[in-house]
């Protein structure tokens, strides 16, 4: 009866064992897709807010890009890098310094030979954490490459 | 020493139920943090994103010279348009902590409360110097966007 009862228990704690390996093999699963859904959510943000900046400095060159003057003000006030000038921004994606910075737009501004009615830039957004160290090809967060075309500029020439 | 044998089986048979409670109590409550957190993000995010596509599409795809108005204390965005020969107005404003569109003929007195709303926002602002456009959003959960459009 004794010997009965005894194996019933080791049968019962096995059970037991068992379960809670299952158990702790799901909670690794759960921890690790949790882990995966944060840093998803975190990349999502990071990502739109990265294309806000890059339309927005996109819209700030082509409105500068009306006169060389204008332009060549605009790139003055960036920081110079050797891609081409540097801004930084807020994570609310509002312009300000670089210490206070979440993110850096790395732009290049160049017009089409032949046709300077054409403007060209590439906007790199990078996160700042990485901005020291994104002239060693770190991966920006969003890159725009937009065109704009100027006729009144046809017309002077 | 069966008995002490029994009592030891019984404290561990305990003692693993106690972890696997309390273990998955703390599984429970991480997933439910962060579940919360992740709705509040994407809530505030899709609050922000779809005000600030909304009104860079509409400054885009306007044909005509947009203004901005201000009356009964309501700040808006005012685009015109040519239809059939008569001119509409459409108005984009915040009020009442909604992102709002009112289109209307230009003859026509702007009620703020006639608008439809977009989206809800904890606030949006916008100026105009030289020719940029810049637009403040704040989500309802406080976090704040600002994009510049190009609005000559």
């Amino acid at each position: 009866m004794k010997n009965n009862e005894r194996s019933k228990s080791a049968v019962f704690l096995i059970e037991f064992l068992i379960t809670l390996a299952v158990f702790s093999l799901a909670c690794v699963v759960a921890l690790r897709l949790y882990a995966k859904a944060d840093s998803l959510q975190d990349n999502a943000l990071r990502t739109d807010c990265a294309s806000t900046i890059a339309a927005t400095v996109a819209q700030e060159l082509f409105l500068s890009g009306e006169d060389e003057q204008t332009l060549a003000d605009y790139c003055a006030a960036a920081q110079s890098v050797s891609d081409g000038y540097s801004l930084y921004f807020s994570d609310s994606c509002t312009r300000c310094g670089q210490s206070e910075a979440a993110y850096m737009a790395v732009f290049s501004v160049e017009r089409t030979e032949g046709s300077p009615a054409l403007l060209n830039t590439e906007i790199s957004v990078y996160a700042v954490q990485s901005a020291l160290s994104a002239q060693l090809n770190d991966e920006p967060v969003y890159t725009l490459t937009a065109a704009r075309y100027y006729p009144q500029m046809e017309v002077e020439q | 020493m069966q008995r002490k044998s029994s009592g030891f089986d019984t404290i561990v048979v305990m003692t693993l139920m106690c972890a696997f409670i309390v273990i998955s109590l703390l599984l429970v409550a991480t997933g439910a943090n962060l579940y919360r957190a992740q709705r509040e993000s994407s809530q505030s995010d899709y609050e922000l994103r779809t005000a600030l596509a909304y009104v860079s599409n509409r400054v885009r795809q306007s044909r005509e010279e947009m203004t901005l108005i201000e009356q009964q204390d309501v700040q808006a965005l005012v685009f015109p348009e040519q239809i059939g020969g008569e001119e509409y107005l459409t108005y984009i404003y915040f009020y009442n902590g909604t992102l709002n569109e009112l289109f209307t003929r230009s003859d026509s007195e702007f009620t703020p409360q006639l608008g439809q709303s977009i989206t809800q926002l904890g606030a949006f602002g916008f100026s105009v110097e030289n020719g940029l456009l810049t637009v403040n959003v704040s989500s309802t959960s406080g976090q704040t966007r600002t994009l510049s459009l190009y609005a000559g």
